[in-house]
């Protein structure tokens, strides 16, 4: 509760100077809004300081495993390479460790990706460096075969998560090598090592053109607890409980960068526009989930002066989830909008539907092998998202996020069935105080999964959880004047 | 994330500072080029060691090879100095990436000077066109 205290009085001074909280856009006088620099005005980039970096990353970290963990597959020779080139040992899908795969590879190409936008490189062209770097290390760094998985959510979830923690990074600590205090240093090294090196390397010179400032943000962290979780096999006739799971602390957070609402916010670059959440529960069955989705290409609509302002375009997705019943994780594009209409003077509606293709997913059980007969499918797969939220400013808010994968298993032995994955969360909350607010959230899930025309099953799951919600504004996610 | 985004939700108290200006009598920042020399040392550092280790688990290498014991053993020994010359190897090739960030440090150079202009030119009975530029 003290911590809880100290984070909502730091909270309060959230609109520090140099921010776009403190100052609404529509205040500013025009002429400083006409003053400020284009966002692809000066450009300074090194193509050769994050080849280098790459490298020099990709070859540490295979020394790491050949001197300090021992790793069997970093045992490379000319044998393991050649076998790579000429199809003996080619190209396939891996299924090491669920998080390895579906999270390491992601954030291993985030590394190389901040390398390469911290350098001044462009978005799309900072992705060839991911997708270079990462075929390297398929053909060099491992003994096992190159796997095709590993390429694709190194490169596009390396991106993807990459380009949020970059954007989060420059919002911490700003273009141009100004000072800054300790503490944002050091915070702007925990989100962004490689852009903290590369701003001490070229002295803050080096910009990609492509990131605006003063984004438009939205922010709310959510500790709470989880009250209860329970896991039931919906196949036969009567529910047979797998898990029921008591009391846990949960911690959540929601950044929405690029808000809609802000009538001086364009989108103009790929992620200008991003919603990236992230929740850890435990202790017991620890649950962990990282869901982001950026505007890739598109388009905005709604004016100045509509009461609907929105967004429209393809949308880059990196899923991860070890949510109630499975583990699910995927990469892909989808297309879709999102949506902000002001229904009253303070009531809002907000919306997002999107609909995508995964190139690469990953679903199964949370470990829960000896009670069924197989726990993942991997293959390609769709994913929809269906979210509504609607917003009484000062007061509180209402919202349902429904999120739903389609899962083949073509890329493993037995090629077939399915996984078919569905969340849907409710979630209410009501200011308590200024920048407090409490809530409930009920999670619901529902699993089936198919491994042939006789072997279907399904899971459900649903949950209860307590939360406390810190915000800068008291604005539930709403921006804008 | 979760830890990261924390940090950054809290950054919310510390007063930001802007981006200094260079301002007439303020001290200058060290040059990207200033740098270099430093960047360069330690990437000859790196180099220097994982050639070490190298050399060192290459002269293991046989030492193990002429051990009394089973060749299985003994396979299994050379395999571990092996691993272990890989990692020197692998050392060394990052000291000399480092060496080759100092050197693109040491040529960080201001950015080119690119323009490009045309003006028409109309004269009794003719005309033109005059391109005139300036590259790196």
């Amino acid at each position: 509760m003290r911590g809880g205290a100290l984070m909502a009085a730091l909270l309060v001074t959230w609109g520090a100077p140099g921010h776009a909280a403190e100052v609404p856009p529509a205040a500013l006088p025009e002429a400083a809004k006409v003053q400020q620099p284009p966002a692809d005005a000066p450009l300074r980039r090194s193509y050769l300081v994050p080849a280098f970096e790459a490298a020099a990353f990709n070859i540490g970290l295979f020394s790491f495993h050949n001197l300090i963990t021992r790793e069997p597959f970093a045992v490379i020779s000319w044998d393991t390479t050649r076998g790579h080139f000429d199809g003996t040992h080619g190209w396939t899908f891996d299924v090491d460790q669920f998080i390895t795969n579906q999270f390491g590879h992601p954030y291993h190409g985030s590394l190389i990706y901040n390398f390469a936008r911290s350098a001044g490189i462009p978005f799309w062209r900072a992705g060839l460096y991911n997708f270079v770097a990462s075929l390297g290390w398929e053909y060099f760094a491992e003994n096992e075969a190159p796997a095709i998985n590993d390429q694709i959510t190194t490169t596009l979830g390396g991106m993807f998560l990459g380009e949020v923690l970059y954007r989060t990074y420059r919002y911490v600590i700003p273009e141009g090598g100004g000072r800054v205090s300790p503490l944002r240093r050091l915070t702007g090294v925990l989100i962004s090592p490689g852009a903290s090196l590369n701003d001490w390397l070229l002295g803050g010179e080096a910009s990609p053109g492509d990131v605006d400032s003063e984004p438009p943000l939205s922010f709310v962290l959510t500790p709470g607890v989880s009250l209860m979780t329970r896991l039931e096999d919906r196949t036969g006739a009567t529910p047979k409980l797998l898990l029921e799971q008591g009391p846990q602390v949960s911690l959540a957070a929601e950044l929405t960068y690029g808000a809609l609402g802000d009538p001086t916010w364009s989108y103009r670059h790929p992620f200008s526009y991003f919603d990236a959440s992230a929740g850890l529960t435990f202790p017991g069955v620890i649950m962990g989930n990282l869901y982001i989705r950026g505007l890739l290409l598109g388009g905005q609509y709604g004016g100045l002066t509509s009461p609907m302002k929105g967004l429209w375009g393809l949308f880059g997705l990196y899923d991860f989830g070890a949510n109630n019943i499975v583990r699910v994780s995927s990469v892909g594009l989808g297309f879709g909008t999102t949506v902000q209409t002001r229904l009253g003077q303070e009531v809002f509606l907000q919306g997002s539907a999107i609909v995508g293709g995964l190139g690469f997913a990953a679903a199964g059980s949370l470990g829960l092998e000896s009670l069924l007969v197989r726990d993942y499918h991997i293959g390609p797969g769709v994913e929809g998202i269906l979210e509504a939220k609607l917003v009484r400013r000062g007061l509180g808010m209402f919202r349902m996020r429904a999120k739903h994968w389609w899962v083949s298993g073509a890329y493993t032995e037995p090629r077939e069935g399915f996984e078919s994955i569905t969340y849907v969360t409710f979630d209410g909350r009501v200011r308590v105080a200024r920048h407090l607010a409490v809530g409930l959230e009920l999670p619901l899930g529902l699993r089936a999964y198919d491994f042939g025309p006789d072997d279907t099953q399904s899971i459900g799951a649903g949950g209860a959880r307590l939360t406390l919600s810190f915000m800068p504004d008291d604005a539930f996610g709403v921006t804008g004047p | 994330m979760l830890p990261l985004l924390l940090c950054a939700t809290l950054l919310g108290a510390t007063p930001a500072t802007p981006p200094e200006p260079p301002a007439d009598g303020s001290t200058p920042r060290a040059s990207v080029r200033s740098r270099a020399p430093l960047v360069a040392g330690i990437g000859a550092g790196l180099t220097l060691s994982g050639t070490l280790v190298w050399l060192v688990a290459n002269v293991q290498e046989g030492a193990v090879a002429s051990l009394p014991a089973s060749p299985a053993e003994v396979q299994v020994e050379r395999w571990k100095r092996q691993q272990t010359q890989l990692g020197g190897i692998g050392l060394a090739l990052v000291g000399l990436c480092t060496v080759g960030i100092a050197a693109a440090m040491w040529n960080w150079a201001p950015p080119p000077v690119k323009t490009v202009s045309a003006a028409p030119l109309l004269l009794p009975g003719g005309g033109g066109v005059a391109l005139s530029g300036t590259w790196p």
